[in-house]
């Protein structure tokens, strides 16, 4: 009466092209892109876009004049033999689309769910859901994303939200650094991405009006372009391009990170993994509806009666699997898929469209059993696997670690819970303490990095602190009230003046190991009234060690940044200023000299005002001393940059960067360091 | 078809018939006697006893006035049907006398003349109107529906005074002869929506249609959906607002719940009175409806899959407590959260079957008695308490019974799926209710309308979905009315005001 017409609307053909894009756009594109070029991928985003657009026109003409389905239309424009043959190339490149994102999709759900669960499980799963999905018909599919656009986007774009937060900037330049052809590169791999809008002359015979077709294209591209563009910026400015590049799945480690306010979420990556849920079933289940569609058309009356007893369905579901199959059996070959999209799969896209141009230039179609039988099957794959998980109770969730580095560090790792017959779940670490001798063993500190890193159990977010006896510090729990990394945690979280997202966290390890652009300060702690306490600051320069300095440079360098909001300088015994609400600014001048502009307030301490010294006076005290202690850093020992000049400022002197890139070790050497100070006084 | 015997202008005859059909039924009374001034005229009356009072009721009054004229006179006013009563109804067959008769009618036959008379009165007995047990609503009649599909069909027509109400009257049920009501606005409703239900009711042949739940499932179309395709009320508030809206009220003899049709997610959420409170007020406590209908269904499941699954998701601290809380339970947590769970629907199971005070004491006895007995001993955890009860009280805020169920049943398979895969079992038990509802329509209405087809009516209904606009920007009615006829709301002086500018 009011449905059933098997037909769809212009808003209900943006949101199912819009989810058959983003799944794909923001699952896989921001660490290829990064591998390409970097910080210059966003510039890649707008080409890639741009191309999809261009695509989209050149399927317009088709669109518009199509008036039966588009497998009718191949057949009309370019002969029997030639449309059909393209018919055939379309089911074969759905089908392989489909066991691609079945891949994908497992493997993604495997990864970040289901750590311990069979691949062939979950595959099986999903592909029964898409089955059951198909059931809806074309109007069932486009219902679902109609309703489920906001109820995913909304929580999407909240975390994205959250995480402007912990966004660095510096990480976005400089730009313009790549070659062209790695933008070329980049810009094809998204239009690659973006090609799934090939689709939209299949879901011509079921719009309600034609025209808005290519319109809800138009629009499912510019947006989703957005979100990938915005995704790609928030993720280039919280890894960095190079860390970016050696994730497999960065948005959703981006959920990982995230911190949320308020604290009844402590993480909400399982959630926020429902956007990928959906995207990538909508691909899925879009794939295969239009593969059963064209291979029912292909095969035609013949087949008729068996593709109306969903045997088309089931044959091409089989396919599917098999695909999917290969390419987690064989890796090399889901590569090899990769390269069949880029030198053929997209030309192949292209080419039809332009050959349809050309022509026309030249010229001028249920649900209870299936539901049952779905029951059936989760009823009997149910038996393939138990219920792996352990209890709550069964498990330790251990809040500290120590590194030692006596012996292999996997000891420490299965010694942390002292759990006996528990099982560890490291998910809720607070902090990891690693001993100053094993820092200082850069070939174990890089296999224990990539050890954690590969298992990912321990959050990005666990504290990183350095201590001289990693051991004696976790006995420090009883002096301290509670255990040592609750302890820290709070420490840092809630007492500590320096904010608590530039404390160095295992995260911020793993990218400068591959980003070795930045100078961490990680605090040292020590026994200090039977508790721990933050003594001085260990040294981690661009991904390696570099020693022990006092807490002043740190101090120094966290307030430079801005990170910390007082900041104390004692000039003599009766005299101390208070420098606070920093609004710093770090510049390169011509002769490459570091400029920090020191703008905040300032006030006299333990001294009556205008008993001392005038204002310009205190201004020069407390700029000789920064310089001295930023000097003293520089050239001393540590050799270490209190501004992280190198990371902040390469978008201002790219030749500069470029030059240091190459040439390391060369940049605390000739470097210079110069503060001014432009200090409001609220007492003088 | 079956061949009717027609009545005749012999009484014995007749008398004869009537005795054949009706022996061994000491229920009905048959009484002979003699009618006219001068006891001249022998008649035969036969009814229900309890449904018909012979004293000062309309039949007393009609006898007396039988029993005082001559029998010229008697055969006129019968001839005529001046009987000084409003409805009495006249029958050429026997058949059709009888099944007056058993609708709780008396009939008089009366010598020399071939019809008999249907006297209306009281009918059958029934409970009376009271006020309904379920949809209560804070504002607003509690008026609800009764036994007797008369009475309910007034109820309606009380609320809307219009001719536009039609009602059509349809038997069902081959031995029952149950009396079903058809209730619509003429002018709103699209007149395939009636023709559709009168040919599903005509698609089916049963012995008896003792309640509207037995229509109801025989002519739903997704017979094994959990989720039910008529919305059922006991209020006739309720019932009169969906005819203003251009839905069709079924109402069946000896049922105080009408159906609904078509309906939708939405229409199972609202209540009366989101109608008749303010609309902030109205909307919040519908999005708290919405939020009730999803944690109802899966809070159980979304617990273990947290606390076995994803223990990253929560707060250190809360991850302590719920361990600590679990720590010397002798099951695992799914055995656990099932056996709260069928506890729970004992408990429930056993508070609907006892007696009124009964049912309540079982209802403190459960929940707090055994509740805690099982947390001192051990058997389950206090968090499971919290979860259940909270589980409890979401599927509680849904105000239909009938959908509540839906919930209540798909908690399970969701308690099952988190148990077994964690959060992708919640996504996949979620996406797999999607899909069924997305496939799901009532009468060609989609199921999740109007969060999906809200074009089809300019975008209208989502001013009435998971929020209440204020009424006075509720101008149009739903997407069930006939399109020319959805404007419910004008103001005369603003269009006269804005005309005057223009």
């Amino acid at each position: 009466m009011f449905s059933g017409n098997g037909k769809i609307s212009g808003r209900q053909m943006f949101r199912l092209l819009t989810f058959d894009l983003l799944g794909f756009a923001t699952l896989v594109i921001p660490a290829t892109l990064a591998g390409f070029c970097g910080r210059d991928g966003i510039f890649c985003i707008a080409a890639g876009i741009l191309a999809g657009l261009i695509f989209l026109k050149l399927m317009e003409g088709s669109v518009k004049q199509m008036t039966g389905t588009y497998p009718e239309y191949l057949e009309e424009l370019l002969g029997k033999f030639a449309g059909r043959l393209i018919q055939a190339c379309y089911v074969v490149y759905l089908v392989l689309l489909a066991g691609y994102t079945a891949y994908l999709f497992s493997g993604a759900v495997v990864k970040s769910l289901l750590r311990e669960e069979s691949y062939w499980l979950v595959l099986v799963l999903i592909l029964l859901l898409a089955w059951y999905g198909l059931a809806s018909g074309i109007e069932g599919r486009a219902r679902i994303y109609e309703l489920l656009f906001w109820l995913v986007l909304i929580p999407l774009f909240l975390m994205l939200a959250s995480a402007l937060d912990e966004i660095d900037a510096d990480y976005w330049a400089p730009v313009f650094m790549s070659p062209p052809k790695d933008v070329l590169a980049g810009s094809y791999y998204v239009f690659v991405c973006m090609s799934i809008v090939f689709l939209i002359p299949f879901v011509g015979e079921y719009a309600k009006r034609r025209e808005s077709l290519v319109r809800a294209g138009r629009a499912a591209l510019l947006f989703t372009g957005a979100v990938c563009a915005v995704l790609y910026l928030i993720l280039l400015g919280i890894f960095g391009s190079n860390a970016l590049a050696q994730m497999e799945f960065p948005a959703v480690t981006l959920m990982s990170t995230v911190k949320i306010t308020g604290g009844f979420l402590k993480r909400a990556d399982a959630f926020m993994f429902g956007i990928w849920f959906f995207t990538l079933y909508a691909l899925l289940n879009g794939s295969i509806f239009y593969g059963e569609m064209m291979l029912g058309r292909l095969l035609g009356r013949p087949a008729e009666r068996f593709m109306k007893k969903k045997g088309g369905q089931v044959l091409i579901l089989v396919c599917v699997f098999a695909v999917a199959a290969i390419f987690y059996r064989n890796s090399p070959m889901a590569g090899l898929y990769e390269k069949f999209l880029w030198y053929a799969g997209v030309p192949f896209l292209v080419l039809v469209a332009l050959l349809l141009a050309a022509r026309r230039l030249f010229l001028r179609k249920k649900g209870g059993k299936r539901a049952g039988l779905l029951l059936l099957v989760l009823f009997a794959a149910s038996g393939l696997s138990g219920c792996a998980s352990a209890e709550l109770e069964e498990r330790n969730f251990p809040v500290e670690m120590a590194v030692r580095n006596t012996g292999d560090f996997t000891e420490a790792w299965l010694d942390v819970g002292q759990s006996g017959n528990r099982v560890i779940d490291y998910s809720h670490m607070k902090v990891i303490i690693l001993e100053q001798e094993f820092v200082e063993n850069a070939g174990k500190m890089e296999e224990f990095l990539a050890f954690l890193e590969e298992k990912s159990d321990v959050p990005r977010s666990t504290y990183v602190v350095v201590a001289k006896d990693a051991e004696k510090i976790m006995e420090l729990g009883d002096g301290a009230g509670e255990s040592v990394g609750t302890y820290l945690e709070d420490l840092f979280e809630n007492v500590s003046e320096i904010k608590k997202t530039a404390y160095p966290t295992l995260g911020m390890l793993y990218q400068e190991q591959e980003n070795r652009q930045e100078t961490l300060w990680i605090p040292y702690v020590a026994e200090e009234d039977g508790k721990p306490a933050v003594t001085d600051y260990y040294i981690w320069k661009r991904g390696t060690p570099d020693g022990r300095v006092e807490s002043g440079a740190a101090l120094l360098s966290y307030f430079t940044q801005n990170e910390l909001d007082n900041y104390y300088i004692k000039l003599d015994q009766n005299c101390t200023l208070r420098l606070f609400s920093p609004h710093n600014r770090i510049s390169i001048e011509e002769d490459g000299k570091i400029a920090v502009e020191i703008v905040c307030s300032g006030e006299l301490m333990y001294q009556q005002p205008g008993e001392g010294k005038s204002q310009e006076e205190l201004e020069q005290m407390a700029e000789a001393y920064m310089n001295a202690v930023a000097e003293e850093t520089l050239k001393g020992g540590a050799r270490a940059d209190v501004t992280n000049s190198f990371k902040k400022l390469g978008g201002d002197r790219r030749e500069w960067y470029r030059f240091y890139e190459k040439e390391p070790e060369r940049f605390e050497e000739d470097m210079e360091i110069e503060y001014r100070a432009d200090i409001t006084w609220v007492n003088l | 078809m079956e061949k009717k015997t027609p009545i005749t202008g012999l009484l014995s005859e007749n008398i004869a018939h009537m005795e054949e059909l009706f022996h061994e039924c000491a229920d009905i009374k048959k009484k002979q006697f003699q009618l006219g001034k001068n006891m001249d005229v022998p008649c035969y009356l036969t009814f229900i006893e309890v449904s018909v009072d012979t004293g000062t009721s309309a039949l007393g009054e009609l006898l007396k006035y039988l029993g005082s004229i001559d029998k010229q006179e008697l055969y006129r006013a019968l001839q005529n049907n001046a009987l000084d009563i409003s409805d009495a109804t006249y029958f050429d067959t026997i058949e059709d006398a009888a099944a007056g008769l058993l609708a709780g009618e008396a009939i008089l036959f009366v010598d020399g003349f071939d019809r008999a008379v249907k006297i209306p009165d009281d009918g059958y007995p029934n409970m009376g109107i009271s006020e309904a047990d379920s949809e209560k609503v804070i504002r607003g009649s509690n008026e609800g529906f009764c036994d007797s599909v008369k009475q309910n069909a007034a109820l309606i027509r009380k609320r809307i005074r219009s001719p536009k109400v039609k009602v059509k009257q349809v038997k069902k049920g081959v031995r029952s002869n149950t009396l079903i009501y058809l209730v619509y606005m003429e002018d709103l409703v699209y007149p395939d929506l009636v023709r559709e239900i009168e040919r599903r009711m005509e698609g089916f042949e049963i012995d008896g249609v003792l309640d509207s739940g037995v229509l109801e499932q025989l002519t739903e179309e997704k017979w094994y959906s959990p989720f039910p395709q008529f919305q059922t009320t006991e209020r006739p508030d309720r019932a009169a607002m969906s005819l203003l809206e251009g839905r069709v009220v079924l109402l069946s003899d000896n049922s105080p719940v009408g159906l609904i049709l078509p309906t939708d997610y939405n229409s199972f959420i609202r209540t009366s009175d989101d109608y008749y409170n303010r609309w902030e007020i109205a909307s919040f406590a519908r999005l708290l409806r919405y939020v009730a209908s999803f944690f109802a269904m899966t809070l159980p499941g979304l617990y273990l899959a947290v606390t076995n699954f994803h223990t990253q998701i929560l707060p250190t601290m809360l991850l302590f407590s719920f361990a600590d809380a679990r720590s010397g339970v002798p099951f695992p947590a799914v055995i656990e959260v099932l056996i709260m769970e069928i506890s729970f629907e004992l408990l429930r199971e056993a508070g609907v079957r006892l007696p009124g005070a009964m049912g309540n004491t079982i209802g403190i006895v459960g929940g707090l008695i055994i509740g805690q007995a099982a947390v001192e001993a051990n058997l389950v955890s206090p968090i499971v308490v919290i979860v259940i009860s909270f589980t409890a009280l979401c599927s509680f805020a849904i105000p239909n019974e009938e959908f509540a169920t839906a919930f209540r049943l798909l908690k399970f398979l969701f308690i099952g799926l988190c148990a077994w895969l964690g959060y992708f079992g919640m996504l996949f038990g979620l996406l797999a209710v999607l899909i069924h509802l997305a496939h799901l329509k009532s009468f060609g209405i989609p199921y999740l309308m109007p969060y999906v087809g809200a074009d089809v009516n300019d975008f209208e209904d989502e001013r009435d979905f998971l929020w209440r606009q204020p009424i006075r920007k509720l101008t149009r009615r739903p997407v069930y009315a006939r399109r020319e006829k959805r404007t419910k709301l004008t103001f005369p002086d603003r269009t006269a005001a804005g005309a005057k500018r223009r």
